[in-house]
């Protein structure tokens, strides 16, 4: 019976460490980064907060169309 | 579609262990940002204050490139040659059918070429949006103003609503999606394959780049491109045309002057346009047209309106017929067709002389379509609840198009539409060659 639970435990642990390992991770924080004074492309537009920042200077990239 | 956040067109979003675009598409990624984008790769800002940072932006975009596959050739062709040659001339970047139909209502020719003035506008305009490499396998089209599908990753197969949809929205997209949550016309259902799982890409097998001919032999209309597909395709509705009695009668190339194309039956209503004008420099400053109505009410200036309209097919027997790019569907007599926005001003704004299309008449405002709502049972095809299977179609008498006046695209009905918008407009002369009014008696 204590085997059994053992068992049974195991495979429960090891299902969880299967489905963690499958789920798409939690987004990483950019908003938390530390604002750099480098700009890099990727720096900038990898950062949700300094997009939303300097966006309402910046006009869209794409422009208009039909 | 509703425009995305100008910081959400741009955003590279990270997920779990990655680091940096490299992890979202590593081929891509070797290339680095300025490879094909320009701009400066570092800038350091003075300080973290707003304005430091937003100059540092500003050398950082310094002679930036938007869309770096409007010149494929130094971009995307690197890697991409055939693809990137044989696209400059394919349907969507060339836009052929629309430049044939501007010149051909313009100056009674197949080309533009002979009025640079013109030629550079519609370039500037209505080829605005048709389209780049980027515009299909990056981002959303210029026509919903950009913003990146899936992180800047490069697709392989285009998105179906956020790209093919996105441009062709007004008509094949209130077409397939049927009715839903206030948008498309009232009472439509979804087209059948939509339902049953299909999509754009299932049916439109035909080479989206170009097959390299186009540059030589350009297709005229969308109906004139190689490969286009056809109901029969893959083998889906093979010989069916004996199938019932409807198709005995009715199916395409019988040759007993009552040939309905598929569509006849078993399309549902669909979205008209009329009287759409150009705004200049739409490339620049799209907005959303001043006075655009509701599809299901049809009010204001620019109009769109549900319609089902039957008239005779100009390429019946003759390809080519009354419009020299319908070379396609010549063995069905009885078509539909869908309004087309032009009226004779659409390109007054150009303001290059064409206030009145001198050529108008030279193409029919009512045009050949294949709307992509189809479906088993329409008000044509349903009977249910009805005494015989004529009712629908034949009330007047089985030699009779009895419904004529609810679905046949007659004199009387072209002038009301026309009149309603420009009572100047007379369009019956336009369209007297397809109006049931020559080819059936009423």
């Amino acid at each position: 019976m204590k085997l059994k639970n053992y068992l049974l435990k195991s495979l429960f642990i090891f299902f969880l460490i299967i489905i963690y390992n499958n789920c798409e991770k939690i987004p990483a924080v950019q908003n938390e980064k530390p604002l750099s004074l480098i700009f890099t492309c990727e720096n900038c537009h990898t950062n949700e907060l300094v997009l939303k920042q300097l966006a309402k200077v910046e006009e869209p990239t794409a422009s208009g169309g039909g | 579609m509703v425009p995305l956040e100008p910081w959400q067109k741009v955003y590279i979003r990270l997920t779990g262990n990655q680091t940096g675009y490299k992890d979202i598409d590593p081929i891509h990624a070797t290339v680095g940002c300025s490879g094909c984008h320009g701009g400066i790769d570092e800038v350091v800002a003075l300080s973290q204050s707003l304005e430091h940072r937003t100059n540092a932006m500003e050398i950082a975009h310094t002679d930036l490139i938007h869309d770096p596959s409007e010149n494929p050739e130094s971009t995307c062709g690197v890697c991409h040659p055939v693809h990137s040659a044989n696209s400059q001339f394919s349907m969507h970047t060339s836009l052929w059918g629309e430049k044939y139909k501007v010149a051909m209502r313009a100056f009674g020719s197949e080309s533009l070429d002979i009025h640079p003035d013109i030629q550079a506008k519609f370039s500037n305009e209505c080829a605005s949006c048709h389209t780049t490499c980027g515009q299909c396998h990056v981002s959303r089209p210029n026509s919903v103003h950009g913003g990146f599908i899936n992180r800047h990753k490069f697709q392989r197969i285009p998105d179906i609503k956020n790209n093919c949809v996105a441009c062709h929205g007004s008509r094949i997209g209130v077409d397939f999606f049927g009715y839903n949550d206030g948008e498309g016309l009232i009472g439509n259902l979804p087209d059948v394959h939509l339902t049953k799982g299909q999509n754009c890409l299932t049916c439109h097998t035909e080479n989206f780049h170009g097959d390299g001919t186009e540059e030589a032999n350009p297709p005229l209309s969308r109906y004139a491109v190689n490969g286009i597909p056809s109901c029969s395709d893959f083998g889906c509705h093979g010989d069916i045309s004996s199938s019932n009695i409807y198709h005995v009668n009715h199916w395409p190339g019988n040759s007993n002057d009552r040939d309905l194309s598929c569509f006849v039956c078993h399309s549902q209503k669909y979205n008209n346009c009329n009287s759409c004008h150009t705004a200049g420099e739409w490339k620049e400053n799209y907005q959303a047209v001043i006075g655009e109505s509701n599809v299901n009410t049809g009010n204001g200036n620019y109009r769109e309106f549900p319609e089902f309209r039957i008239a005779f097919n100009p390429a019946y027997e003759t390809p080519g017929g009354w419009s020299p790019s319908l070379e396609l569907h010549s063995n069905s007599k009885w078509v539909l067709v869908r309004h087309s926005p032009v009226v004779r001003d659409t390109y007054e704004p150009w303001n290059s002389g064409l206030s009145d299309l001198p050529n108008f008449n030279s193409i029919e405002t009512w045009e050949y379509t294949s709307p992509h709502n189809i479906r088993l049972w329409t008000d044509r095809t349903d009977t249910t609840g009805t005494q015989n299977c004529f009712d629908n179609c034949h009330t007047g008498g089985m030699n009779l198009p009895g419904n004529g006046n609810k679905y046949f695209l007659w004199d009387t009905f072209v002038d009301s539409v026309s009149t309603s918008i420009d009572p100047s407009l007379n369009e019956i002369i336009v369209n007297s060659h397809i109006t049931a009014d020559g080819h059936v008696t009423p």
